[in-house]
């Protein structure tokens, strides 16, 4: 029998012996339990953003929690594909805009985007334009979001905003710019919908924007 | 140029026989051991990790830099003449924007803390290079006397921190957003507003590292220039 109360208990305070080891035995167990291991784990994340909030947690508690989750998916995916799975993920995209390379956020947010149930593309770094738009046109995607670090991610990030537009995408995606440039005068300069400087906010609107 | 425990760097004193200015407005680097794990040695997603899964040994390494490398260097240093330098050292804060409160009391501040404890009992400065912000951190530092630290500030709001503190010198609040996208008018009414707000134990410096084109337009950077050449108290 799985204690999920004490998986997403473990998740939440960041205890990897336990969690693992509790996953390891959905597992040998024959993995039936899969997909309530994965809420739960993802529960224990909610509790993480919560500890963030509260300033119990900071910036390298959110990486380690992404390793986590991130292990917690190798261990439990074989049984999640071949599962009943849970219910559809919006997918989205996120990326390190062109000429930005420093992606140790764009990885904490895509990791707690993750774990809010988003199916992320995840274009990497140093993205060009193009590579953007085209994805949108490709997927079909609602929702677009743009990480820098630089002051140049700026004109990056405008230069996307106004590509979108140009292809005639703006009104059917929204976007999100995040990063420690960016500020609600940089938003309205980019174009975008909205702006962040941490990972709870993005998944925030994302969410919002997900469930409207 | 010599070797530093820090690796090699240039030697103002130097500089300035060969080219008549100083280059650098520090006489020497310290830095809290745990930078040295996020900058060299692991970087910041495997030092958060260490974190957690070694932190005992992450913190016996901590010491030992420390006691082995830091505190001879700093000693070393206390005797060199450094009247010429705006500041005796110099340290870059990093690391202090990913740890939480716990974490930098672990295993920042006391390291940290016994390097300007050091220099204030030798009536020395540090230079410090705040990347992100320090908002958090700032009652650690309201212990020492005006005169021994100077703050490079990036992404603080500058008045709150001025009535945090007060004993610290502040260097920053003219914001890129502004030297690119503002106009002329707009960057000298920052300039006067950061003026009346935080007057004596300021430095007018940008907030971010100017490094790129359009992160300043010339009319901007003009404006400001010419302004600070005939400001007058």
């Amino acid at each position: 029998m799985i204690d999920l109360a004490k998986l997403e208990e473990a998740m939440g305070e960041l205890d990897e012996e336990t969690m693992v080891e509790i996953l390891n035995q959905v597992m040998a167990e024959g993995g039936a339990d899969a997909q309530a291991a994965m809420d739960a784990c993802q529960r224990g994340m909610d509790q993480v953003g919560t500890y963030f909030e509260q300033a119990e947690y900071y910036v390298s508690d959110l990486i380690y929690a992404g390793e986590l989750m991130t292990q917690a998916v190798d261990i439990l995916k074989d049984a999640l594909i071949t599962g009943e799975g849970g219910e559809t993920k919006t997918q989205m995209i996120l990326c390190m805009v062109a000429g930005d390379l420093h992606d140790i956020g764009k990885n904490i947010v895509r990791a707690m985007l993750e774990a809010s149930g988003f199916d992320v593309i995840d274009l990497g770094i140093d993205t060009p334009v193009e590579a953007i738009v085209n994805k949108v046109k490709e997927t079909g995607v609602k929702i677009v979001a743009l990480s820098g670090v630089l002051t140049l991610a700026i004109d990056s990030m405008k230069a996307t905003v106004d590509a979108l537009k140009e292809a005639g995408l703006r009104d059917q995606v929204k976007v999100i710019i995040g990063g420690a440039p960016v500020n609600e005068n940089y938003c309205k300069i980019v174009g975008a919908d909205a702006w962040a400087t941490n990972a709870q906010i993005t998944v925030r609107y994302c969410k919002e924007w997900s469930e409207a | 140029m010599h070797r530093s425990p820090y690796g090699i760097v240039k030697n103002g004193q130097k500089h300035k026989k060969l080219r008549g200015v100083h280059d650098q407005n520090f006489a020497f680097m310290v830095m809290a051991p745990i930078e040295k794990f996020h900058k060299y040695y692991r970087g910041i997603r495997e030092t958060s990790m260490d974190l957690r899964r070694n932190k005992a040994a992450l913190k016996e390494a901590c010491d030992a830099i420390h006691e082995t490398q830091m505190m001879p260097a700093m000693r070393g240093r206390l005797q060199m003449d450094s009247s010429a330098y705006l500041a005796d050292s110099f340290t870059g804060l990093l690391a202090h924007a990913t740890l939480s409160t716990k974490q930098w009391e672990e295993f920042y501040w006391p390291y940290l803390e016994e390097y300007i404890d050091m220099l204030e009992e030798n009536n020395m400065s540090m230079l410090l290079y705040c990347e992100d912000q320090v908002m958090r951190f700032a009652e650690y530092f309201q212990k020492y006397k005006k005169g021994t630290l100077t703050m490079i500030i990036e992404l603080d709001d500058m008045a709150e921190l001025r009535k945090k503190l007060p004993n610290v010198c502040l260097c920053g609040g003219m914001t890129s957003e502004l030297l690119s996208n503002g106009t002329p008018e707009q960057c000298v009414d920052r300039v006067k507003y950061l003026a009346d707000t935080l007057g004596d134990g300021w430095i007018l410096s940008q907030d971010k590292m100017v490094s790129f084109p359009n992160d300043c337009r010339r009319e901007n950077l003009l404006a400001v220039s010419e302004y600070v050449q005939n400001f007058r108290w």
